[in-house]
């Protein structure tokens, strides 16, 4: 009698898979898990808990805009708002369509204008080619370059092929000057969004230097969940700029980096 | 007289007589106040005093007539006014209004001594208001080791006074360190003086000599650790220049840079050197030339003992104090705004907010504050406005105690005192009681609920439109399907300008069809024969319509038409010509083929290589 044995390589395909698996899912189940617990500790009212196992899966490489909504309302019911704001943006960051967060984040900055007596601070003034490259969103902007390249070089084409009428001048006349505008709207915002990195307050009370030093002297302070621009870094310190002009500097530890 | 006087005349008689009497029962309820302050009271001959005028009037109109105070022993060096009407609730509904003006004079002492500053006068409803009269005490400036500093602008021989720039501490350089020579150019420095005191202002000054006019001047500060430096006059364009002799040779001189120092540690402050690469008419053939400073020491010494408990090493100068309120009135709970002006002479930019620990009110530090710096090539001045946020904690009227400031004066070297005055609020209610609010817990302000799903996985952020490589492409085709069309057109059918023909051609064949569909065969025709003339004058680029058919061959033949060409064209305006002057014999069929033709017509007529349009592809 002959017995067969198994062919090895089926029973080598078939570890690897479970194995990979297992590889995938392991960590998989973790991230879940720990998701759970940190939700269950939140709806107890164990916030402290729930913002430890939330950072856990951050520092896990779990990048969810639900992950850091809800760290953000752990650190709100904690009463740490600096923070509270700092992930609502970051969730906003991955998610700009998420309501909840957007809505959270006014309530938050709103708590931190009546807690401090500052003016709810959603940002400085900024520059005024800041404020009008990011006055539309990017997708729009996008769009509408897009329909004014198609109408500028639609239009050539009819005014070359068919008529030179007035009609077809005027139209490409519109839509170059449309193109214009658009290019240099949508070249802004490219340039903002490539070149200037924006960070959030933290603590409650950051006092502002004079120089990357302790014992420098301090401007002003700033309260929690500002949005500053950060210019440059040096020894555990980052230059930061409010607005249009003030600028100084802050222990890099209290600004969250967007 | 009083018989004949109607019953409306005596109703105005009467109010006549009440109305000045509410009107004095009104002002006696609410007394005009006016008040005179001084600031400082003592202080030394080179000082600067404020006087602060305040009064509040009934009504929104202000006072009839003003009267300053008489300033006899001072200099008037500034003043500014400032105005705000206030409104107050009545007791029993209503509003009543006030009218408060502050005068802030800025003066100088003409002399020592005890000096008088007279009242200020007001006028208001009828009656004239004084304030009481202020004393200053004057005494002579200061015998301290700081008072043999030399003089700011007692040397005659500082050539940059003339300019009202000038050096202070300025001495006349040497050529000796120079060696044999007199040199091109070189810097000098001058300093107002070789002690002082932690905190207090060195002037000084970097002047640039130069025999022959700079074009070229590169500067390099020197780096000032442990100093607090403000500049006082750097030139933004050009260079303005004096004339000295130095040691017998004549030199232009400027200040290239002045600056306010501010020592922050005792012991030896060393200046390094200022240098800068020049370069002038003389050089400009060679290479630039490096110029330096000598270095400079300068003894700090630490403040003396004795400071106040609160008192702020950053206030070292000449500092006044101001406060005001936003609001006088307040409901239990409610906070005001209290701003403290803080004016001087010294690193204003370095100073701190004054820390507020005034009895019965609750203060939160401020978060930002208004400044100004006041230019001047002499001396680092401006004022700085904080704004607190202030809660009482008691009800009824209140006092906002005095806001003082300890700072010390160099020039007596004695720490000193500004205070402003006391301020008066009315708190209704009592905010410690059963009507104040709990503070508001975080936990019950309304945010939405946490996102509870089953599982969380890492995601990629959304990637922007323009970091995708199909935006680009999308973008980049309509240029490319424009381009493609123009290629398209030259290799197809001549110059840009026959495509715009052919555009117009089609244009005015339509006018042409308007007239066969309106059965117009007169109008038809002799828009034929135009669209037919106009192409060949085109391409010709000659006029025909002179010309006989004979001429018209020759001509087209001249050009380069075939002859098959020439005998279709002569054939089909002689139709056209027919056409129009026997309208009436042609049909709507003969007009149609006779369109037909005209359209193929000018089509060959186009598509001839004539001697104007050798270089046409055809």
């Amino acid at each position: 009698m002959t017995r067969h044995w198994p062919d090895n390589r089926v029973g080598i395909r078939v570890a690897l898979g479970v194995w990979a698996m297992l590889a995938v899912a392991t960590p998989r189940a973790w991230a879940d898990a720990s998701y759970a617990s940190a939700n269950l500790a939140y709806k107890a009212e164990r916030y402290d808990d729930a913002i430890t196992q939330y950072e856990e899966l951050i520092t896990a490489g779990i990048n969810h805009e639900h992950l850091y909504y809800n760290l953000g309302n752990a650190y709100f019911r904690a009463g740490k708002l600096g923070y509270a704001i700092y992930n609502y943006e970051r969730a906003l960051s991955l998610e700009p369509d998420l309501a909840d967060a957007r809505y959270n984040l006014s309530v938050a900055r709103r708590a931190v204008a009546e807690d401090s007596g500052h003016p709810a601070i959603s940002m400085h003034a900024e520059p005024w080619w800041m404020r009008i490259v990011t006055y539309l969103p990017m997708a729009l902007l996008a769009l509408g370059f897009m329909l004014s390249n198609i109408a500028l070089f639609g239009s050539l084409i009819a005014f070359r092929i068919w008529s030179n009428s007035r009609g077809v001048r005027l139209a490409s006349s519109s839509a170059a000057a449309a193109l214009v505008v658009l290019a240099v709207l949508l070249g802004g915002r490219i340039a903002y969004h490539e070149r200037v990195q924006v960070g959030i307050v933290l603590p409650d009370d950051t006092a502002i230097h004079e120089g990357a030093l302790e014992q420098s002297a301090t401007r002003t302070s700033l309260p929690a969940g500002a949005r500053v621009h950060i210019l440059g870094s040096k020894s555990g310190w980052l230059r930061v700029r409010l607005g249009s002009d003030a600028e100084g500097w802050v222990p890099s530890q209290t600004i969250g980096r967007l | 007289m009083l018989r004949h006087m109607t019953r409306r005349g005596w109703i105005a008689a009467v109010l006549a007589w009440i109305m000045p009497g509410l009107m004095a029962l009104d002002a006696a309820a609410d007394p005009v106040e006016i008040s005179l302050e001084v600031s400082p009271e003592v202080g030394s001959e080179a000082d600067v005093f404020i006087a602060t005028v305040r009064y509040e009037v009934p009504g929104e109109t202000g006072a009839d007539r003003y009267v300053p105070p008489a300033f006899s022993d001072f200099l008037l060096v500034d003043q500014q006014a400032h105005r705000t009407l206030i409104e107050q609730d009545e007791p029993t509904g209503g509003h009543r209004f006030k009218t408060a003006a502050v005068y802030r004079y800025v003066l100088k002492p003409s002399r020592t001594g005890k000096l008088r500053i007279g009242g200020a006068r007001v006028r208001a409803g009828g009656d004239e208001y004084e304030s009481y009269a202020a004393m200053v005490d004057v005494h002579a400036a200061s015998m301290s080791a700081l008072a043999n500093a030399p003089d700011p602008l007692a040397h005659p021989r500082d050539p940059t006074a003339q300019s009202g720039i000038g050096a202070p501490g300025f001495v006349p350089p040497s050529l000796e360190r120079f060696g044999n020579g007199a040199p091109e150019a070189f810097l000098h420095v001058a300093v107002d003086r070789k002690t002082a005191y932690v905190g207090q202002q060195i002037t000084i000054t970097w002047l640039l000599y130069t025999r022959h006019e700079v074009l070229k001047f590169e500067p390099a500060v020197p780096r000032l650790d442990d100093v607090w430096s403000e500049i006082l006059y750097d030139p933004s364009t050009y260079f303005r220049y004096e004339e000295d002799v130095v040691d017998g040779v004549t030199y232009r001189v400027a200040v290239a840079s002045k600056r306010g120092l501010f020592a922050t540690r005792p012991g030896t402050l060393v200046i390094g050197p200022f240098m800068a690469r020049v370069a002038s008419l003389y050089s400009l053939l060679g290479s630039d030339i490096e110029i330096a400073s000598e270095p400079v020491e300068i003894d700090i010494e630490a403040l003396p003992a004795g400071a106040p408990r609160d008192f702020d090493p950053s206030y070292v100068g000449m500092f006044t104090v101001e406060a005001d309120v936003d609001r006088r009135r307040l409901q239990p709970g409610d906070s005001l705004t209290l701003t403290v002006l803080v004016r001087g002479h010294g690193a204003i930019r370095r100073t701190t907010p004054p820390v507020l620990d005034l009895p019965g009110f609750e203060f939160r530090a401020p978060r930002d504050f208004d400044e100004k710096l006041h230019p001047s090539s002499k001396v680092v001045s401006g004022e700085r406005a904080y704004r607190y946020w202030a809660t009482p904690q008691r009800g009824g009227l209140q006092t906002i105690p005095a806001v003082t400031l300890h700072f010390f004066d160099p020039r007596s070297g004695t720490y000193r005192q500004a205070s402003s005055q006391p301020i008066e609020i009315e708190v209704m209610g009592d905010p410690a009681s059963a009507g104040a609010l709990e503070p508001v817990r975080m936990a019950s302000r309304d945010i939405r609920l946490i996102r509870d799903g089953a599982t969380i996985s890492s995601r990629s952020p959304r990637a922007e439109v323009y970091e995708s490589p199909w935006f680009w492409v999308a973008s980049a085709l309509p240029l490319l399907l424009f381009l493609g069309v123009v290629i398209v057109g030259r290799v197809r059918g001549g110059s840009t300008h026959d495509a715009m023909m052919r555009g117009l051609q089609r244009k005015e064949f339509r006018g042409a069809e308007l007239h066969l569909r309106g059965a117009r065969p007169g109008p038809f025709f002799a828009e034929l024969a135009r669209i037919v003339t106009l192409r060949i004058e085109e391409r010709i680029s000659a006029a025909i319509g002179s010309l006989t058919r004979d001429e018209l061959a020759l001509l087209l033949g001249q050009k380069g038409f075939a002859r098959p060409t020439i005998e279709r064209i002569c054939r089909e305006l002689d139709t056209y010509d027919f056409g129009r002057f026997a309208a009436t014999a042609a049909r709507s069929e003969d007009m149609q083929a006779a369109l037909g033709r005209a359209r193929e017509l000018v089509r060959e007529i186009s598509a001839t290589r004539t001697a104007d349009h050798a270089g046409d592809r055809t």
